[in-house]
């Protein structure tokens, strides 16, 4: 119980510059439609050992990456434009589904 | 040991019989994907896999494999070997336990209002209706006759390669075999095509081609379109790099009208097109209507939806590709039959890539009609291409769709001004796109095929 306080409490931090970060995902299956977006590349329910495996991972990780990359120029790497095409509240449902699978 | 198992089962059936009525039990709906593409074999996995295999699922696939669009152009040049555009269903089976039949459909009855319909499966002799809740065509593109060469006895055949197969190891052979100083004439049709094979892709991989093997030949590219329709930077830039080195031609607004053989000495057919653009990368004083002779003729018809869609009723009078509901993909002529991939009429590319995630849609929202529950009321699906631009240099388009509930359209669309997009091409091509296009390649078809 303490040690998932201290948790919550460090993600609250890693997690400042987007304290704002949309988390909840309203969708009725949990953002999995949304997500399956992405198994093109990250391999079906995100468990590609090839591009990143995004299976797993934590949640406000793939959101603070997810926006670092809507920040920047639309070139050079695929992914900045790539998720500057999804809404907030979808790469929360997106992020969320993710992170709740098992890691590969 | 087998007391305990027995008592298990027991127990299991038990539970379910006080979950479900046994009316239900025996009814697991049924649903018959024909074509197994990109489209097809996805939307068969997850039909399965997101039912927690519940839903009864039989695909129809005319061969026993299939062979990918996907990296064609690049077995044509031979860098790639025709085996690695091979993807069988024995994992569809294995995995998720999708049946699969092979034969080619010849009618599909009874959808609408009723409960269901069925599907007549030929396969020689054997004649087979399949019965079913839903049915998902997922049929690919069929092309036009190109005028003068129905008549394989009056002209050559046509080789488009635009359906990788056969044609793929036919015109990878009539290219090692141009001779130096020749000519390959290519013809793009006017969109929307079937992408990949890219059409500038395949301009691209092709110049490379003669520039490195044959000296003194060339590509002459016949655009049925005003200029280039995706990726324009970098085609454009690359297109005009083989022209400086006198290896391409880049004729816009060029309509192919006809094509045949050629009584010139060496040139095995001839093309007659319309020309009504002109551009830096053409010949000067080149309009009107025109005759060229090649070496090799490559001409890409106009597609549409295959005879198929048409017998279902799904493709109206005077349209080349099947309206569907974008939230289900459902037909908006015929309720219970669905079209994924290219044979539907969307504002999305004919991409295997979009194929696969329109028929996660379709799985998605065929799962939920089954429970009575509507489709996803914002469904997104995106595009991220990468192409070859030469052997070693590739290069990628990325766009992101939303559905527009005021069009009930699907929009390309950037999420942080929140407001319509478009597709972003790569800054320069690449060394290490060219080896990132193999990764997607290998992911993209394990989530259809695997």
């Amino acid at each position: 119980m303490k040690r998932s306080l201290c948790a919550v409490a460090l993600l609250g931090v890693l997690a400042s510059p987007w304290a704002q970060a949309q988390t909840a995902c309203a969708a009725a299956d949990g953002g999995r439609l949304l997500a399956s977006g992405c198994f093109q590349c990250h391999g079906t329910d995100g468990k590609s050992g090839a591009f990143d495996a995004l299976a797993g991972d934590g949640q406000l990780d793939m959101l603070n990456k997810l926006n670092e990359m809507r920040s920047k120029g639309v070139e050079g790497n695929i992914m900045y434009p790539h998720a500057r095409g999804y809404t907030s509240a979808q790469l929360a449902c997106i992020t969320l589904y993710f992170s709740k699978l098992p890691k590969p | 040991m087998i007391d305990r198992r027995r008592f298990i089962g027991a127990m299991g059936a038990g539970s379910l019989m006080a979950m479900f009525p046994l009316s239900a039990l025996a009814a697991a709906p049924r649903v018959v994907v024909v074509g197994g593409g990109m489209a097809g074999a996805t939307v068969a996995k997850y039909l399965r896999l997101w039912s927690g295999k519940t839903i009864d699922v039989t695909l129809v696939t005319p061969a026993t494999s299939y062979t990918s669009n996907i990296m064609s152009n690049l077995v044509i040049t031979g860098q790639v070997a025709y085996s690695a555009l091979n993807f069988t269903y024995a994992n569809l089976t294995k995995s998720y336990g999708v049946k699969v039949v092979t034969g080619t459909v010849s009618a599909v009855n009874g959808f609408g209002s009723n409960a269901g319909g069925t599907v007549t499966v030929v396969n020689g002799p054997t004649s087979t209706q399949l019965s079913c809740e839903r049915v998902v065509l997922a049929p690919g593109v069929q092309f036009d006759p190109v005028p003068l060469t129905e008549n394989a006895a009056l002209a050559a055949p046509v080789v488009h390669a635009w359906q990788a197969g056969q044609q793929t190891l036919d015109l990878q052979k009539l290219l090692a075999g141009m001779p130096n100083g020749g000519t390959f004439v290519m013809s793009i049709p006017a969109k929307p095509y079937r992408c990949p094979p890219g059409p500038y892709e395949r301009a691209c991989v092709v110049a490379d081609y003669l520039k490195r093997n044959k000296p003194g030949a060339k590509i002459i590219v016949l655009d049925a379109n005003p200029g280039i329709v995706a990726e324009p930077t970098n085609f454009g830039n690359a297109f005009q790099s083989y022209f400086a080195a006198g290896v391409l031609e880049y004729w816009p607004s060029t309509a192919v009208v006809s094509a045949s053989n050629t009584s010139v000495p060496g040139r095995s057919q001839s093309v007659t097109v319309n020309v009504a653009g002109s551009g830096a990368m053409m010949p000067a004083g080149v309009s009107g209507v025109r005759t060229l002779a090649g070496d090799v003729v490559n001409l890409i018809p106009p597609h549409r939806a295959p005879q198929i869609a048409s017998l279902a009723g799904v493709v109206p009078a005077g349209s080349r590709f099947a309206p569907v509901d974008v939230l289900n993909y459902e037909s908006t002529l015929v309720r219970k039959i669905h079209i994924v991939g290219d044979a539907a009429d969307t504002t999305l590319p004919k991409a295997g890539h979009v194929g696969n995630q329109e028929a996660k849609i379709c799985a998605a929202a065929i799962i939920n009609a089954f429970k009575n529950q509507a489709p996803d009321p914002a469904p997104t699906a995106n595009s991220a291409c990468y192409s070859p631009i030469d052997s070693t240099r590739a290069s990628w388009l990325t766009v992101v769709y939303q559905y527009d509930p005021a069009t009930k359209k699907m929009v390309a669309w950037d999420g942080v001004l929140n407001q319509p997009g478009a597709p972003t091409e790569a800054a320069s091509p690449s060394t290490g796109n060219f080896s990132k296009m193999s990764t997607w390649y290998k992911v993209l078809m394990s989530d259809s095929f695997a």
